[in-house]
């Protein structure tokens, strides 16, 4: 199997606007995709039973398109019907201290099938007045929502609070088959999902901007026992990325999404949620989780990357500290005081916290 | 965070326009005549890249003869040595650790709250200045306008477009 890294934007040209249909398989792309000769036209979502190391459902043009874009052969897979999934999946995510202990998968679908509730109900699921994460899924500013991590996490944290939820029908064609059995902190992730669903622009820049591959390589080695079909060192010299690693953000970009993506299928894998800590704001980072999530669910494609929490910029509980935090910091504020009043036009705060310097500064510009 | 603003602005009594995003595509309708970030936000974008995006995408958003304004620490070894590791209780009970290869600080607090900033050095905001194409007008070593010298603990730069 031979990997390659690539720009990805150019192996989107569109993407498929309709929904898919659940279950429904697409033999005669399938054909095609097996003699890898098909011409990308749009992008389905992609599935993986990694039980059976299978493709299952959608139109197969994706698969092709990524196949014969990564020089990747998936001769050996088979497409397969759609199947409830097996094992756990586990939801990580910053907010939560620790990797939670695996959730049954009745649950996560639960979670999942919340996620079309209307932003009313979620909001007072969530005692949120207002998330603009949301808002934004609503008005379509988003690519096929999501909700933020934080209220992931809250709704992880909830479900094992309750020793579960409700569970509901799960959307299948949202979470494909993966097989998970008995992991506990592994990840396997989506960013190049990203590149099959997403906003194409965005979320390619994310993967280029260098953080989605984390602590892939240590996490698989957890999760596979020295890996099920890729040794580490494979795993090493297949990734040469400069992207993450371990609990270090490092700089430079990664070098494209699926080069990871065999190392993703391994016999057992969790799917996960991967925070990235590189914004200023937490808010942003969680707009992009929440794309991430979105998308994951949406296509189920796995690549493998984890959290990082040593490189969080800020977490969610500093923001109740902020006050506090930045009580003894007052001399700032004649300074840039000054400087507003001295600009003639809009005043833009970047990071604008509780508003510490802002409120003066709009005092004392009218 | 943005809640705690609006609240505070709105018992001031004084009107904010507040928008959630992030800072590296900050866009804005109107160019604006001065863009600033206080409290050493800056050092939460970790990377080289991070940064550069934001200063370009600030560039973009001022006006001509707009200025650009902000404040970060000037890593201290010496002051590292002395915090690496120890646990304080002002202003907020919290331990703080450095990891110098990644010029990073992780404020851990101890309910778990977590912060970390990512330290650059004069040069490094120089050159964000000039791949942004933005003008250094001052750089300061505090916020009474004091030189920037050796020994200065804060940079306080003001830039222009």
């Amino acid at each position: 199997m031979r990997l390659s890294t690539t720009a990805y934007e150019e192996l989107m040209p569109c993407r498929a606007e309709e929904p898919r249909v659940p279950g429904e398989i697409d033999h005669e792309a399938e054909q095609r995709l097996r003699g890898r000769t098909a011409v990308l036209d749009h992008l389905p979502d992609l599935a993986f039973d990694s039980d059976r190391h299978a493709l299952c459902r959608n139109d197969f043009e994706l698969l092709e398109a990524v196949a014969l874009k990564e020089s990747f052969d998936l001769a050996g897979l088979d497409a397969v019907a759609e199947a409830e999934p097996a094992g756990h999946l586990v939801l990580e995510d910053a907010v939560l201290e620790e990797p939670p202990q695996p959730i049954g998968v009745e649950e996560v679908m639960s979670l999942v099938g919340q996620r079309d509730r209307p932003l009313e109900e979620r909001e007072a699921r969530h005692g949120r007045d207002e998330d603009m994460t949301a808002r934004r899924h609503d008005a379509g500013q988003l690519s096929r929502g999501g909700y933020p991590l934080r209220l992931l996490g809250e709704m992880v944290e909830g479900a094992q609070a309750k020793g579960g939820v409700e569970t509901v029908g799960f959307p299948s064609r949202e979470i494909a088959r993966v097989g998970l059995d008995d992991l506990g902190d592994s990840v396997l992730g989506v960013c190049g999902v990203h590149l099959l669903a997403g906003d194409r622009q965005e979320l390619g820049r994310e993967v280029r901007q260098g953080h989605p591959m984390a602590t892939f390589r240590e996490r698989y080695r957890v999760a596979t026992g020295a890996a099920s079909d890729v040794e580490d060192d494979r795993v090493a010299s297949q990734m040469p990325f400069n992207g993450c690693q371990g609990d270090r953000v490092l700089h430079g970009p990664v070098r494209g999404p699926f080069e990871a993506l065999p190392l993703a299928l391994p016999e057992r894998g969790v799917v996960g949620l991967y925070e990235r800590s590189v914004a200023h704001s937490h808010e942003a980072i969680l707009h992009v989780g929440a794309i991430r999530l979105s998308i994951r669910l949406e296509a189920a494609a796995v690549i493998g990357f984890g959290r990082s929490m040593g490189t969080m910029s800020w977490n969610e509980a500093y923001a109740s500290h902020y006050d506090e935090w930045s009580a003894h910091m007052t001399a700032d504020v004649p300074f840039y005081v000054e400087l507003a009043r001295k600009a003639d036009g809009p005043l833009v705060e970047l990071a604008i916290g509780n508003g510490r310097v802002a409120i003066p500064v709009a005092r004392a510009t009218g | 965070m943005l809640e705690q603003a609006r609240a505070r602005a709105a018992e001031a009594g004084v009107e904010l326009i507040l928008h959630e995003g992030d800072m590296r595509d900050l866009a804005l309708d109107e160019p604006a005549a001065l863009i600033y970030c206080p409290f050493r936000a800056l050092l939460h974008l970790p990377t080289w890249a991070d940064r550069r995006r934001t200063f370009e995408r600030v560039a973009a958003s001022l006006r001509p003869g707009g200025r650009f304004a902000w404040n970060a620490f000037a890593f201290d070894h010496r002051v590292a040595a002395r915090l690496d590791g120890e646990h304080q209780d002002e202003p907020v009970p919290h331990t703080v650790r450095y990891s110098v290869g990644d010029n990073r600080i992780d404020i851990t607090f101890d309910d778990g709250a977590r912060s970390s900033l990512w330290w650059a050095t004069r040069n490094e905001w120089l050159g964000l200045l000039d791949v942004a194409g933005l003008e250094l007008e001052a750089l300061y070593g505090g916020f009474a306008g004091e030189p920037f010298v050796d020994d200065s603990g804060e940079y306080v730069f003001v830039a222009r477009r």
